[in-house]
């Protein structure tokens, strides 16, 4: 048998081997598929028959299988293009089969979320028809269940009653002529059923022409805008409301500085015009004490001595009215003037050391000479004397009553000390206000006309000064008044 | 001599073999190497067969045989890598 039989029976056992093998493979087995595998037996058959042609022709067995040798030959090549073709064919359809399976996943997903949206979403051409729109587009455009949704085209939806490139009265044909835009208003309807959208349009393809469109997002402000409008309305009353109140007020206040003055007026009259006979009572009963018109008797001297001390009393007490009256009304100018504010306090405190005799108490005063204070010597005079009054009036005998000058700091603080009854933390803030005094601890009314420290108070206050109390009861009291750095003369 | 089928045949692969690369770039099939070659095997069997007509006849005829029987390998290669294929499929499912 010569070499070349050899090869071609190896050549035909090698495609009866991938014949068998061929036919063996599944037909659904990815890649190949019924379209493929058929003809490829039947490529590798058509050799196996070649194969099988030339053994028995070159083996001298067979000769018969020759004559159609050539056939097989000639259709081998169009038998592995037709499966070429087919197999490339299958897959191209599969890719587009995948493509527009995934095209239309996706085009669910963008239907969800637009549909979804609390924003109304719509494609408008230039002529106003709308192509697209979502639920809440319908919702608000009031377009109801029509064909036509983010999955299918909707055409024509603009004509109709509605003016042309118009639904409800948003002009679409304009929007998307003037597209791209921000957030603009519009007012949908009228009347109570006014619903108000904030559109803003993007272009979609050619911006200008008659194949422009555009995607217009709406969204309903209408609660915003009433909340607005309601806000508005109400900031309106409110000013008209506080316009009103504030011109009541400015008469009210009006009249109560009206009526404050005329108080302080008649309080000035009034006192005034009670000091006068005072002083004759006053004076004329010295006359009497000291037995001027004629002797009088033991009895007679006691009862002249009441009239004279209810009348100093009450001539003190028309005296502080006056002054307090005064101070409120503004009728108390400051005098400003240079002045030691040690030795000041020492010459206002000195003629108070026979009071303070007369009720056994010590009464100190530690007032060194120091830099000069520009202020109203008369009116810190007078301050002083209120607080050293009170401190011996309220301080039993055996009691001390001492009157300092100390730093506070770059100012200075002139604090009166006394060993007195003390002042209740409660007490302590009312003591300043007019016509309030505290009991004593026997609830004992002391003397005095409860004017004193609300004299002091407002002085203080004219003068820049601070007025405080620390006080405790049964172990006296301090005040203080503190004078600001900025009082002294450099 | 050669055969006017033998030259059909070869005008026929020399004409579809640049068109149809093309398209068997773009298929995705376990053993496309293979099938490939042994196609190409037979193509080169073609060339042979003609050339064996003018030239060194014993030497081409040979290789002309040759050529038919590697196809044949490489084609029961190719069903082989398919079949691997498939089975690996079914055990993966």
């Amino acid at each position: 048998m010569s070499p070349v039989a050899l090869i071609d029976i190896a050549g035909a056992v090698a495609f009866l081997v991938a014949l068998v093998v061929v036919a063996l493979v599944p037909s659904d087995t990815p890649g190949l598929g019924r379209g493929t595998k058929y003809p490829l037996l039947i490529a590798i058959g058509l050799y196996l028959f070649v194969g099988l042609s030339n053994a028995g022709e070159h083996s001298g067995l067979i000769d018969a299988l020759d004559a159609y040798e050539d056939y097989a030959e000639l259709m081998f090549i169009p038998v592995i293009a037709y499966i070429i073709y087919g197999r490339s064919s299958v897959e191209q359809l599969e890719v587009a089969e995948r493509a527009q399976r995934q095209a239309r996943a996706e085009h669910a997903l963008l239907t969800s979320i637009v549909n979804t949206t609390p924003v109304g979403i719509l494609v408008a051409g230039a002529g106003g028809d709308v192509s697209l729109v979502n639920e809440e587009a319908r919702r608000i455009l009031e377009l109801g269940e029509r064909p036509g949704s983010a999955q299918e085209p909707l055409e024509g939806v603009a004509d109709g009653p509605a003016a042309a490139g118009a639904i409800r009265g948003l002009d679409l044909a304009a929007i998307v002529r003037s597209a791209p835009t921000g957030d603009r208003l519009h007012a949908l309807g009228s009347g109570d059923g006014t619903v108000w959208v904030s559109a803003r349009a993007t272009t979609l393809g050619p911006a200008q022409g008659p194949d422009a469109r555009a995607v217009i997002a709406l969204e309903d402000v209408t609660s915003r805008i009433r909340s607005e409008i309601e806000l508005e309305h109400y900031r309106e009353d409110l000013e008209r409301l506080v316009d009103r109140r504030t011109a009541e007020l400015i008469e009210v206040n009006r009249e109560l500085r009206s009526a404050n003055e005329a108080a302080q007026r008649f309080l000035a009259n009034v006192s005034h015009e009670l000091r006068t006979p005072l002083n004759a009572i006053i004076g004329f009963t010295a006359l009497l004490l000291q037995e001027l018109p004629g002797p009088v008797n033991e009895e007679q001297r006691r009862q002249l001595g009441m009239v004279s001390d209810s009348g100093q009393q009450l001539l003190s007490l028309v005296n502080d009215v006056l002054d307090l009256a005064r101070i409120e009304a503004g009728h108390s100018p400051v005098e400003l003037a240079a002045f030691d504010l040690g030795s000041h306090i020492r010459a206002v405190v000195a003629p108070l050391s026979t009071v303070a005799d007369g009720r056994s108490v010590r009464l100190e005063c530690v007032c060194a000479d120091g830099p000069a204070l520009m202020s109203d010597a008369d009116k810190l005079g007078q301050i002083v004397r209120n607080l050293v009054s009170n401190a011996i009036k309220f301080t039993g005998p055996g009691g001390s009553v001492r009157v300092g000058v100390a730093r506070d700091g770059d100012g200075a603080v002139v604090e009166v000390i006394d060993t007195g009854i003390g002042i209740s933390l409660a007490d302590q803030e009312r003591i300043f206000e007019a016509f309030v005094q505290v009991d004593s601890p026997d609830h004992s009314k002391p003397p005095g006309t409860g004017l004193g420290l609300a004299i002091c108070r407002e002085l203080c206050d004219l003068l820049g000064l601070r007025l405080t109390v620390a006080s405790a009861l049964g172990e006296g009291s301090t005040f203080r008044v503190h004078v600001p750095a900025g009082q002294f003369v450099a | 001599m050669y055969q006017e089928s033998e030259i059909v045949s070869l005008l026929l692969a020399l004409f579809l073999t640049p068109v149809m690369a093309r398209s068997v770039r773009s298929i995705q099939m376990h053993g496309k190497a293979w099938f490939v070659a042994g196609y190409l095997s037979v193509v080169a069997g073609y060339v042979f067969t003609i050339v064996e007509g003018y030239w060194l006849y014993d030497l081409f005829n040979a290789l002309e045989h040759l050529a038919y029987t590697v196809s044949g390998v490489w084609f029961a290669m190719g069903g082989l890598a398919l079949l691997r294929r498939s089975r690996a499929s079914r055990a993966d499912a």
